[in-house]
């Protein structure tokens, strides 16, 4: 269990033993929010059985809008969003990839939507299990982008993504990304906090401009070239606020619920000479292998990066500053060059040795053994490894 | 106000964010005028002009916006009492776009 847990007496009766999905639709439950638009689809499917649960029994407001795809969903999600409700989605996989042309257009018309994700491998071949292919797939839409490591953490910023996407200088889709499967259907004790405390953190919607006021809009209009520059440089801009706002948000989180979250969380990293950049949900399992590893005397650590987008590489590069030799895992491909999270690292650090491994393909397991033997690998001079290692395949045998 | 320094975010556009070009150099030496007792109030050339040229008021026809006409004739093809009729450019017309001394 995380430190949070033991630092200061938790009241248990907040405790639930809840799957990711249940915990992402217990948020969404005491967020109320006014509009759900969405579509079906494996893993984000206990999301919806749940919060539909709530609805049913009046315990939310929310209309459900049953949608015929996700990229109906998503449009609905958009024209609700700057109509002037609060607006909730979530999907995963092919989902995400239907939906993904209008991801796009929420993060350019600056719609507040917040979607959740259940990370899941992309076809083909088809295949129902976690990985960020799908989450990498929205990359550069313009979303803010969370890969979460628990069900607590998947509750948490569902609650901030709503601070966040709605923040006046942010208004930006905020894609929160639970691993398909190892979060959205495992359960896990779960601290739910009162229900009037969540809605006072996130306040009634604060869109600024919605279209169902008194002052007529264009949305969406036309952009030529002399326009369409600035408007999207506009929109970099805003994601790049989020670095800026992020932290007063995150704050008054912990006041509420004494969980402190930053873009990355770096693990035993005070004096690491080899180290692991990781997302999602085998923070776990690296963590502990980092401390098998120190038990033995070997000076490693790992850092786990969070905020995907806008991605914390002044805060990534501070941590590994002094780190001679790092790999980075990626659960997500970029055939024919790097994977997202490798080029990301890159960019950001000056390390002599920085790695490439990619793990967990359509769900394949990473062990603690898997870990360990990149970690051996990291040992090794650079000139002796392919550039890059799919760790857990058919590959680690063959180096074994 | 000029764009794009005043992009609202998602690039939003309210009324008068900026002012209506002037499309009256579209015209060629012909501008559309109405014989105001032939017209029946219908609003047709209101409702079938592409570039919002025809001013209404209270429901009734109240004269052309000629900075915005681009002379397309639309409303004299659409006029079904032929109250609109093209006429030179240098050609007199009331506040109404109404025919020289021409009363109701």
């Amino acid at each position: 269990m995380t430190s949070w847990f033991t630092e200061k007496p938790r009241d248990l009766r907040r405790f639930h033993v809840l799957t990711g999905g249940q915990a992402v639709a217990e948020a969404l439950r005491q967020i109320d929010p006014d509009v759900f638009p969405v579509y079906p689809i494996t893993p984000q499917t206990p999301i919806i059985e749940a919060f539909a649960q709530c609805v049913a029994d009046g315990r939310s407001h929310a209309r459900i809008l049953t949608a015929e795809s996700e990229h109906s969903a998503m449009s609905a999600a958009v024209g609700a969003a700057l109509a002037g409700a609060r607006t909730i989605t979530a999907t995963a996989s092919q989902g995400l990839a239907y939906m993904i042309e209008i991801v796009y257009l929420a993060a350019s018309l600056r719609a507040p939507v917040v979607i959740a994700v259940g990370n899941r491998a992309l076809s083909g071949p088809i295949n129902i299990h976690g990985d960020h292919s799908d989450g990498m797939l929205a990359r550069d839409s313009g979303a803010v982008q969370v890969y979460v490591t628990t069900a607590q953490e998947a509750y948490d910023w569902m609650v901030m993504g709503v601070k966040l996407a709605e923040h006046g200088e942010v208004l930006l889709p905020v894609m929160v990304g639970l691993d398909g499967f190892t979060l959205t259907h495992s359960a896990e004790p779960v601290e739910i906090l009162e229900d009037d405390a969540v809605r006072e953190f996130v306040g009634p919607y604060a869109y600024p401009y919605p279209l169902l006021s008194e002052v007529p809009g264009t949305y969406g209009a036309f952009a030529m070239p002399e326009h369409y520059f600035e408007i999207k440089r506009q929109q970099i801009a805003a994601l790049d606020r989020v670095g800026t706002v992020l932290p007063a948000i995150t704050h008054a989180f912990a006041e509420l619920s004494g969980r402190d979250y930053a873009p990355l969380e770096a693990y035993r990293m005070e004096d690491a000479e080899r180290a692991m950049v990781i997302m999602g949900s085998h923070h776990g399992t690296a963590q502990e292998t980092v401390d098998m590893l120190r038990a033995r005397g070997q000076k490693v650590g790992v850092v786990t990066v969070r905020l995907f987008r806008p991605f914390p590489r002044h805060e990534l590069a501070e941590q590994l500053r002094s780190v001679q030799a790092i790999a980075v895992f990626d659960r997500a491909s970029t055939p024919g060059s790097f994977p997202p999270l490798y080029l990301e690292t890159r960019a950001a650090v000056r390390s002599p040795r920085v790695d490439s491994i990619i793990y967990g393909l359509g769900g394949r397991d990473l062990t603690p053994d898997d870990v360990i033997q990149v970690f051996e690998r990291l040992k090794r001079p650079a000139v002796d490894t392919e550039p890059i290692f799919y760790a857990g395949s058919d590959e680690t045998e063959k180096e074994r | 106000m000029s764009f794009p320094e005043t992009i609202r975010p998602g690039a939003l556009i309210r009324p008068d964010d900026q002012p209506n070009p002037d499309m009256s150099g579209w015209r060629v030496d012909r501008k559309p005028a109405v014989q105001r007792s032939l017209c029946v109030d219908c609003l047709l050339c209101w409702a079938f002009c592409p570039d919002a040229a025809v001013v209404v008021q209270s429901g009734h026809f109240a004269g052309f916006h000629y900075p915005a006409c681009k002379g397309c004739e639309i409303c004299v093809a659409t006029c079904p009492t032929h109250a609109i009729s093209m006429v030179p450019e240098a050609t007199p017309v009331g506040p109404q776009g109404e025919m020289g001394g021409e009363r109701r």
